[in-house]
């Protein structure tokens, strides 16, 4: 078990080894052919042109280096389970290692490892949900031309996503979380040869640069204004790292003495616009709908479960910086409301079924950081940790329908699957509950507590109330939306033209682990039971002080309410989308048309970008190259070019005839005579 | 008897033949007529030289030697003159100088 | 191992090209050429491998080597090297070896005229690296001016006369400011009593500065030339556009080697003639350098977004990263320096690697436009992996080589106190800080992810044209570059210290050099010293009287 602890760093290590094994194998496989027997080898055949890729790796090796090292990696996730576990909620002792990567004179920025409650959980998330879907990837790609390209940018994205978690610093942060966004990159525009998937990955890359940008730029403004303070602490904590985790509370008081409350906030505003990209939150949410465009799996994986949760792990793991400034926390507050209400509302009126659980996804995520921003931290960090296994069993059933369907998702199209599929019309039916916060669900609990943080915020600001009546509001949009998935793709008439094949059991295997931690992990963990370990206990970090201290009970009033408004939720979706067609979406469509185009229309963000982006930065980049071409490298030319005018023009001179130039001469030799004579005089 | 023709005549005389050869030279086409111009430019400095020999009475013939240098120059060059003016003569079928642009732009 | 040994760094490559030049005869049969490729090879290998091992066996490179050249003139031929220029030769002999290899599949005809240019070439820019005498390295920097301009003129695409000789003619504007520069410090050096026989080594120019003999206002000047020179070579906005046009104009080897080496000896000019040999004028001059910073970065990346030529955006995407030099450079503290000469090398490498993709593509296609391309990743899927990474690298991303560069040079810059606000005499104060400058030039980390990635989506993803059907995919001499280049992205990527821990002394010495000054408002008073008192009377030598006291 200790020695599971104390290799803890290799957890990030198995999967690169993992990548970098697929990688040099596949090269080492297309140039040394004679390597490839024909039983175990499959050519990658592509499938725009009938040109066979010089690609070749058996398929089972690229398997077995993937699942080995995620299941090494769970391993080691339990061993730190297990021994946080064993120790008291109340003190719980931290292990943090670190070695120095990149020493310039008295500054040194450390690679190393932080073992907390926080990392603990996302670890044991990460590694677990990752399995699932790297056995689920085996049955939906497994006729897919890149099935081992496939597998090592699983295994890339793990080592960065895991090296993400573990992270025992800022700068370390920063470094895995652009290789999240790369990896995320990669798999989106995994078929790359859709003109559709190539712009979508590119859209999430800039869009997360963006992120990234200002998170660079807090980190940069973080340390200018607490470099002293770091240099003197580092002195007395040498097993910490130069922006330490652990040391962001005492620093966040440094901060604020040096900068002053206004800097402060505008620091935790620009390091927020790190995870507003990741977590995709309004204004920067634009990219995770069209990252729909990558394969089923890596939706689930990185676009519901664990990537787009780093933005709401960061913000817990600097959580101090925003306490520090009330405005940032307002700020945070205000992005969350947003997104959960604009998710919500953009995800009534989709049709591509991925594409509405993305927006269901932002919903929750705004869910998330409003928690964070009223200061409901283990709240959000416990819908995270729920929201984890709903969401990607969520997605794995959608990439089990569309499977089944031969690629088609439009929720149009189906219907009447829940015959023909049933593990996955019940895992999807569990997992719709489930986040609609319905029936003791992990959702219920997990969204009970922030519903609950939010009633205790009402009473600190004017405002707050509005927060907790909107959020309120969005969590019976949510059980709306969802069940509408629900009967549209499950219920009814099967409305489509392709043939719907069986399940698999390498499908449907995850799917049905999945619903396990989807029903029961929130009752568990909810401290109802006195036996069973609290979550909020653990992770409420020692800095913070315990904003309420409620008792858990299974008809709490805020429980019954948010049930009773779910069930209005589900109510209504039967009704509208249900099979027996009792009220028609049709009226409601045209009843409020305004509010149906907005939100058909995604209220009108990518038209704004687009805009900007392509017109109006285009426009000027275009104008500034024309500038340099004609301006500048005019004005270098015009040197050149004045030169040869010049003389092409005193060349005239030289007439040839000699006559002109003794002429010239003497009348030159004739003006200086005169001159000098009238000198001398 | 020579010391009785004061320095401004021969000057004057001088004067005058070199204006006679620069006009030759300015304004005459013909090659040949061109170096016979100049061969006057340089008899009008000859006389020059030996003029202010004389007037300043000097012990030694510089201005003499130097005129005898002249014309022996001048000789050659009319010389080369004369031939080159030949190779022209043989590849244009004329001796007129506005004829001969080689040198042009 | 003693600095004599440096010498052979100047005179193998010499005796190299010689051989190329009087050695062979001219028969141009396939099988000559491939014996002409393989010396050349082993030429370049060998250089490389002496290289490395003055690198790895410790020696006292320091301690300059000279030999009395023109003694009535006070010019010796020096040579020494600290870690930076040991660092930068071993970047030079690197990439001539890959350069040499590029060439088997790039370069047809005249090989021996070819290779005995490129060895030429490469005997200069060492010279440039290790002169420790101001009238050598002018020597050398003009020498390298020759072989490029044939290398361009005989071997380029099809407007490339007009890109060599604008490439030539630019650079030949600059030196004239190198020029003027060098010989004003000599003449100051020449009041300071030493021998006169030595009064073009850098040491005695050294000596004489440090003893407050160049008045502030000629150091200025002197700064301003040497910068401008200098500046030319970086290159830096506005005298920038040389660099598209001999780039796109160089067949692929030497565009590698251009945008490899040869805008570092710009940069290292600067490094050691700007801000080691005078740092009072530098202290009141960064604003104005990181300004200049951030024009490189934004300006010239807003320009590579809209590229349709490929290598013109790369190169432009070069002069961007420049601009990340010259902000390391303004930030007058250890991380600063220790960025600007990680992104020296991090760019020689990527920048030269990238340069080798646009190659391998415009090869098989035989066109560098961008719309006329798509979906090659299918067709040369190991030409597109190796593009990929290596532009992950140029953009930045974390674990591949740019990117301890470029964070150290944003730590540095924004960490520095290098001044508050701009001044520009009568127009008036500028409220920038070193700061803001860095904020600003922190956007070319977005706008370098949209042009790197807008490219590789137009080039690389989408669906294939019809008329791309039979691209072959990568060779074996292109292989064998590609993955040595790709190995050194990912070791310095991983283990930036190997890299960034060498040339910590040099940064301690240049650091050394700016602690002693106070910081802020000496900055201030010097600039305003430098608008009120321009007169030419302050440009006499002064007599041991002390900075900043006038």
């Amino acid at each position: 078990m200790n020695w599971l602890l104390s290799f803890i760093w290799l957890v990030p290590i198995y999967p690169l080894i993992s990548f970098l094994g697929i990688v040099l194998g596949r090269a080492v496989f297309s140039y040394f052919p004679s390597l490839r027997s024909s039983a175990s080898v499959t050519t990658e055949m592509n499938e725009v042109s009938e040109k066979a890729v010089s690609c070749y790796f058996p398929k089972s090796w690229s398997l077995f280096f993937t699942l080995s090292a995620t299941l090494l990696g769970l391993f080691h996730a339990l061993a730190s389970l297990f021994w946080l576990l064993a120790q008291s909620p109340t003190e719980i002792t931290v292990i943090e290692k670190n070695i120095p990567w990149l020493q310039v004179a008295d500054i040194t920025f450390s690679f190393g490892y932080l073992l907390d409650p926080m990392s603990v959980m996302m670890l044991f998330v990460v590694t677990f949900v990752s399995l699932l879907i790297q056995i689920y990837t085996h049955g939906y790609m497994h006729d897919d031309a890149g099935y081992a390209k496939f597998y090592s940018f699983l295994s890339l994205f793990n080592f960065s996503m895991l090296g993400l978690v573990l992270s025992s610093n800022l700068f370390q942060t920063y470094i895995f979380w652009e290789l999240v966004g790369v990896s995320s990159y990669l798999l989106i525009g995994f078929w790359f040869f859709k003109p559709s998937a190539a712009a979508a990955a590119l859209k999430a890359f800039l869009m997360n640069r963006i992120g990234d940008f200002g998170l660079l730029l807090g980190l940069l403004s973080f340390l200018f204004f607490t470099l002293s303070w770091w240099q003197s602490y580092l002195l007395d904590h040498s097993n910490q790292a130069l922006l330490s985790f652990q040391a962001i509370s005492q620093s966040s008081v440094a901060l604020l003495e040096s900068a002053g409350p206004e800097l402060t906030a505008l620091v935790a505003i620009l390091v927020l616009m790190g995870p507003v990209a990741k977590s995709a939150q309004v204004p920067l949410h634009t990219w995770l709908p069209d990252a729909m465009e990558g394969p089923t799996p890596i939706s689930a994986l990185i676009h519901a479960a664990t990537m787009v949760a780093a933005g709401i792990y960061l913000v817990g793991r600097v959580y101090p910086l925003f306490q520090a400034s009330e405005v940032a926390l307002i700020v945070v507050t205000c992005i969350g409301v947003l997104t959960a209400l604009i998710g919500a509302f953009i995800a009534i009126t989709q049709t591509d079924i991925k594409k509405a659980l993305a927006y269901s996804t932002m919903s929750q995520l705004g869910f998330m950081m409003t928690a964070m921003g009223v200061g409901a931290f283990s709240a959000a960090l416990f819908h995270l940790f729920t929201h984890a296994f709903f969401k990607a069993m969520l997605f794995l059933c959608s990439g089990s329908v569309i499977h089944a369907c031969d690629g088609e998702q439009d929720m149009r199209k189906m219907g009447g699957l829940f015959t023909k599929l049933p593990v996955t019309a019940w895992t999807y039916l569990i997992g719709t509950v489930a986040i609609s916060g319905l029936f003791w669900t992990s959702g219920f609990w997990s969204k009970d507590e922030i519903l609950l943080g939010l009633e205790t915020y009402a009473s600190r600001y004017d405002f707050a109330p509005v927060v907790f009546y909107l959020m309120t509001f969005a969590a019976g949009l949510t059980a709306f939306y969802m069940f509408r998935t629900f009967f549209m793709t499950f219920m009814g008439q099967y409305r489509g033209d392709a043939h719907v094949h069986s399940e698999t059991p390498v499908m449907s295997w995850p799917l049905a682990i999945l619903a396990v931690p989807s029903l029961f992990v929130g009752v568990a963990l909810s401290g109802l039971s006195e036996e069973l370990p609290s979550f909020a206990s653990y992770l409420t970090p020692v800095w913070m002080e315990q904003h309420h201290q409620h008792t858990v009970s299974l008809f709490s009033d805020i429980g019954n309410r948010s049930q009773i408004i779910g069930l209005t939720g589900l109510l209504l979706a039967a009704l509208i989308y249900g099979p027996w067609n009792l009220l028609s979406a049709e009226l409601f469509r045209k009843l409020l048309a305004p509010f149906h185009k907005l939100s058909l229309k995604k209220f009108y963000f990518d038209e704004l970008y687009s805009f900007i982006a392509a017109k109006v930065y285009w426009s000027v980049a275009t104008a500034t190259a024309l500038f340099d071409r004609k301006g500048i490298d005019g004005l270098v030319s015009f040197t050149g070019q004045s030169v040869m005018f010049t003389g092409s023009v005193a060349r005239y001179l030289q007439t040839g005839q000699i006559q002109l130039y003794i002429a010239v001469l003497f009348f030159a030799l004739f003006v200086s005579t005169l001159f000098f004579l009238y000198k001398l005089q | 008897m020579m010391t009785d023709v004061a320095l401004i005549q021969n000057l004057m005389l001088a004067t005058l033949l070199f204006s006679v050869g620069l006009a030759g030279v300015l304004f005459s086409r013909n090659a040949i007529k061109l170096l016979i111009s100049s061969e006057l430019m340089l008899t009008s400095v000859n006389i020059n030289f030996v003029a202010f020999n004389n007037y300043l009475n000097l012990d030694v013939l510089a201005g003499q030697v130097f005129s005898v240098f002249i014309l022996t120059i001048s000789a050659a060059e009319a010389a080369i003159g004369l031939a080159i003016v030949v190779a022209l003569f043989r590849l244009y079928r004329t001796v007129d100088v506005e004829k001969f642009r080689l040198l042009k732009w | 191992m003693s600095s004599s040994a440096l010498n052979f760094l100047i005179l193998l490559p010499l005796i190299f090209s010689g051989a190329f030049a009087f050695l062979f005869n001219a028969e141009e049969d396939p099988a000559r050429l491939r014996q002409v490729h393989a010396l050349a090879t082993v030429f370049a290998a060998i250089l490389f491998l002496f290289n490395l091992f003055l690198l790895f066996i410790p020696g006292s490179y320091d301690t300059v080597f000279q030999l009395p050249w023109f003694p009535s003139l006070g010019i010796h031929y020096a040579v020494g090297a600290d870690n930076l220029s040991l660092l930068l030769c071993s970047l030079t002999s690197f990439l001539l070896l890959m350069a040499v290899i590029s060439s088997y599949s790039n370069i047809k005809h005249r090989l021996k005229l070819y290779y005995s240019m490129l060895f030429l070439l490469i005997s200069a820019v060492m010279g440039v690296f290790l002169a420790r005498d101001m009238f050598l390295f002018l020597l050398f920097w003009e020498l390298e001016l020759i072989p490029m301009y044939f290398l361009i003129a005989i071997w380029g695409g099809p407007r490339r006369s007009y890109a060599a000789i604008k490439f030539v003619l630019y650079t030949l504007f600059g030196s004239i400011f190198l020029i003027a520069a060098i010989l004003a410090l000599v003449w100051y050096s020449s009041f300071s009593g030493l021998s006169p026989d030595s009064l073009f080594l850098f040491d005695s120019v050294a000596h004489t500065i440090n003893t407050g003999l160049v008045p502030f206002g000629a150091q200025v000047l002197i700064f301003i030339a040497f910068f401008l020179a200098f500046g030319i070579k970086l290159p830096m906005v506005p005298f920038h556009t040389w660099l598209p046009d001999a780039n796109v104009e160089a067949p692929t080897p030497i565009s590698m080697l251009l945008a490899g080496i040869l805008l570092k000896m710009g940069a290292y000019g600067l490094i050691r003639f700007c801000f080691e040999f005078l740092p009072q004028p530098a202290h009141a001059l960064v604003p104005y350098v990181a300004i200049a910073a951030f024009v490189n970065i934004v300006y010239t990346a807003g320009i590579a977004l809209v590229q349709e030529d490929l290598k013109k955006l790369i190169a432009y995407s070069s002069v961007s990263h420049m601009g990340f030099v010259l902000l390391g450079l303004a930030a007058l503290n250890a991380l600063g320096f220790s960025g600007a000469i990680f992104v020296i090398v991090s760019h020689g490498i990527v920048s030269a690697a990238l340069f080798m993709c646009v190659g391998m593509v415009y090869r098989r296609t035989h066109t560098r436009l961008l719309s006329e391309y798509g979906g090659f990743a299918t067709q040369m899927p190991t030409i597109f992996y190796f593009t990929l990474l290596m532009s992950m690298a140029s953009l930045g991303l974390p674990l591949l080589i740019s990117f301890a560069g470029e964070s150290l040079v944003f730590y540095g810059a924004y960490i520095s106190e290098a001044f508050d606000s701009i001044s520009f005499g009568v127009i008036g104060q500028l409220p920038w800080s070193m700061q803001t400058i860095t904020a600003l030039s922190a956007l070319g980390i977005i706008i370098g992810a949209a042009y790197i990635l807008l490219m590789l989506k137009r080039a690389f993803f989408g669906p294939l044209p019809q008329h791309w059907q039979a691209l072959p995919d990568i060779e074996k001499s292109e292989l064998v570059v590609m993955t040595s280049f790709a190995a050194l992205v990912l070791l310095f990527g991983f283990c930036p210290q190997i890299l960034n821990g060498y040339y910590q002394p040099d940064v301690k010495r240049l650091v050394d050099a700016y602690s002693k000054m106070s910081v802020s408002d000496d900055v201030s008073q010097n600039t305003q010293m430098l608008f009120k008192n321009a007169r030419l009377v302050y440009l006499l030598p002064n007599a041991n009287q002390p900075l900043g006291n006038r």
